[in-house]
């Protein structure tokens, strides 16, 4: 077999060896990978009718469907990489990064396209509610040479930053997961993580590239135990990938001793800390599955993993680099060089995100300290900004307060993020009124949903008559957490 | 034994001002104030409500109740739960 170069190239080889196998699933519906192959061919065409070419962007902005794998596979396909956007967050942030992202196409759900009118024409429909729309205006920025997707997190600037991936950097980790887990096409993978996050590289090529079926878990399924517990058990999941967060609610609130998950043969882990007593919980219910944890930021892909075993802990580690990878311990933080690092941030300097050591190796920073125990194995300790993750989101506080100091009623805000007692990361806004602003946390919830992504809005506002300030006229963050 | 409805919305409110919103003196938060979709609680504390629910008046939710049309507002849960009761 000719190497595989493209993301888009698995599906094809996939569609040749097993036609007839179903590709994905979502509610009562399926697709074959024959199917799969054609309608993404046919998105394809549309799309290279209206410029989609190497070098240029589509984005899309949808629920996730059987047809938005395909208008991935389609966009792949035309040469363009694809810009997964959070239907849910704001519309005004999505706004941005559409606009950010410069692209020439997007491909929408029938209710937003309307937001979008002015920049954009309506070209042609897909099943499912989705509009294909061409971009008005003439754009001139290429991508970087194989680029093949960007995915926007949050930035401390208050703007969303997209990291950009090439082909061959994702297939790099996707090479490296069939070494590590060796699925095959009898498995079923889960599809819990949007598109637009970075755990849904694994689910999406990884389980095409090996002919298995890939189970599409709709939004608020995801959120709900007793659904999702459910779901895992009848679809007879057998690759489990998603935040802890999700498999602590799942093992708490899921009542999965009424099901039984003998399918379950991987649970894989990634996006934040694991608390090992919720681990535990989770460990009791599903004795017999293989647990991995991975880590690694969205510009890296995962980094480190770590096979768990039946010894003690009392932090699980984030294990050692992958064998595609190099780390680096620099002061406690973890730099990593390798072929699975991205390209850069699209349209934005590189913010220092990359340092280069003496034989000219580019290494990414990625702004994790961590600890080395007796087996060599890392152990996460913190950030060295103000970067936190919640629900395995990565979260830039400043980017919630410059989100709250736009609201009316506020002279100043700010914002901290801490772990309780249970592992789980609370969010605070501290905030200082104008002297004539309404005090209602109900309201400011409220502006918080409105303005932030859902994952983003504060656990606790807290009104002060007065904020801490250091010398240099800086919010001074520690006094402020003794405060609270 | 089944409750009155307006001592279920006081007792629910009660809860929902205790344990969600601590650093506030809650009198806010009506009988009609949107807690799923205004952002008062997530995912993990919807199941804490759920469990609430279940505990203090002995039904138990079915996989596919547990959703913004049952529990998005006092009023709204409070007739879920005299619905639950009856049914």
């Amino acid at each position: 077999m000719d190497k595989i170069e493209k993301l888009h190239e698995l599906l094809e080889v996939s569609a040749g060896l097993f036609p007839d196998n179903i590709a994905v699933c979502y509610l009562d519906r399926s697709i074959t990978y024959h199917q799969l192959n054609s309608s993404s061919n046919l998105i394809s065409d549309d799309l290279k009718a209206i410029g989609a070419k190497e070098g240029s962007r589509v984005a899309i902005c949808a629920p996730k469907s059987i047809d938005f794998v395909s208008s991935i596979f389609g966009i792949l396909k035309s040469g363009a990489a694809y810009l997964p956007v959070d239907y849910s967050s704001p519309i005004e942030r999505n706004k941005f990064i559409i606009q950010n992202g410069e692209v020439s196409a997007i491909i929408i759900s029938k209710e937003l396209f309307h937001y979008f009118e002015s920049e954009f024409s309506f070209v042609s429909d897909l099943d499912n509610n989705l509009v294909i729309a061409k971009n008005n205006n003439s754009l001139s920025k290429k991508s970087p040479p194989d680029l093949a997707y960007i995915l926007y997190t949050s930035g401390s600037t208050g703007i969303p930053k997209g990291v950009m991936y090439s082909n061959s950097a994702a297939l790099e980790f996707v090479n490296w997961s069939s070494e590590i887990f060796k699925p095959s096409h009898i498995d079923t993978f889960s599809s819990h993580a949007p598109f637009h996050f970075d755990l849904s590289i694994f689910d999406l090529f990884v389980s095409i590239k090996h002919g298995a079926k890939l189970v599409l878990i709709k939004e608020e399924v995801g959120k709900q135990p007793l659904l999702l517990a459910k779901l895992i058990a009848e679809q007879k999941i057998s690759i489990w990938y998603s935040t802890p967060s999700i498999l602590n609610m799942l093992a708490e609130y899921g009542k999965m001793e009424k099901y039984d998950f003998g399918n379950l043969r991987f649970i894989l882990f990634a996006g934040e800390v694991f608390p090992i007593t919720q681990f535990k919980v989770l460990k009791n219910k599903v004795p017999a599955a293989v647990y991995y944890n991975l880590y690694g930021p969205t510009e890296t892909n995962v980094c480190t993993y770590y096979r768990l075993t039946d010894q003690l802990y009392t932090q699980i580690p984030i294990g050692k680099v992958c064998e595609h990878y190099r780390c680096l311990i620099v002061d406690e933080e973890i730099f990593i060089r390798g072929s699975g690092v991205m390209l850069g941030y699209w349209n934005l300097p590189e913010q220092d995100a990359f340092w280069k050591d003496s034989s000219n190796n580019v290494w990414y920073k990625t702004g994790d300290l961590v600890d080395i125990d007796g087996s060599g194995n890392y152990i996460f300790k913190g950030r060295r900004d103000r970067m936190v993750k919640r629900n395995g989101y990565r979260i830039e506080l400043d980017e919630i307060e410059v989100a709250l100091d736009k609201h009316d009623f506020i002279s100043k805000s700010a914002v901290l993020g801490n772990a309780n007692s249970d592992g789980q990361m609370i969010i605070s806004a501290i905030i200082l009124l104008k002297t004539d602003g309404e005090k209602s946390v109900i309201k400011m919830k409220e502006y918080c949903m409105n303005n932030l992504p859902s994952y983003m809005v504060p656990n606790d506002i807290v009104f002060v008559e007065d904020l801490p300030y250091t010398s240099s006229h800086k919010v001074d963050y520690q006094k402020l957490k003794l405060l609270i | 034994m089944s409750s009155n409805v307006n001592e279920i919305k006081e007792t629910v409110r009660e809860f929902v001002k205790n344990r969600f919103l601590k650093n506030s003196d809650g009198l806010e938060l009506t009988y009609s104030t949107p807690l799923i979709s205004g952002g008062i609680i997530d995912s993990i504390l919807t199941m804490q409500l759920v469990v609430f629910l279940e505990q203090t008046y002995s039904f138990e939710f079915q996989a596919h109740e547990v959703d913004k049309d049952n529990l998005d507002t006092i009023e709204i849960i409070a007739a879920f739960v005299v619905k639950k009761q009856n049914g």
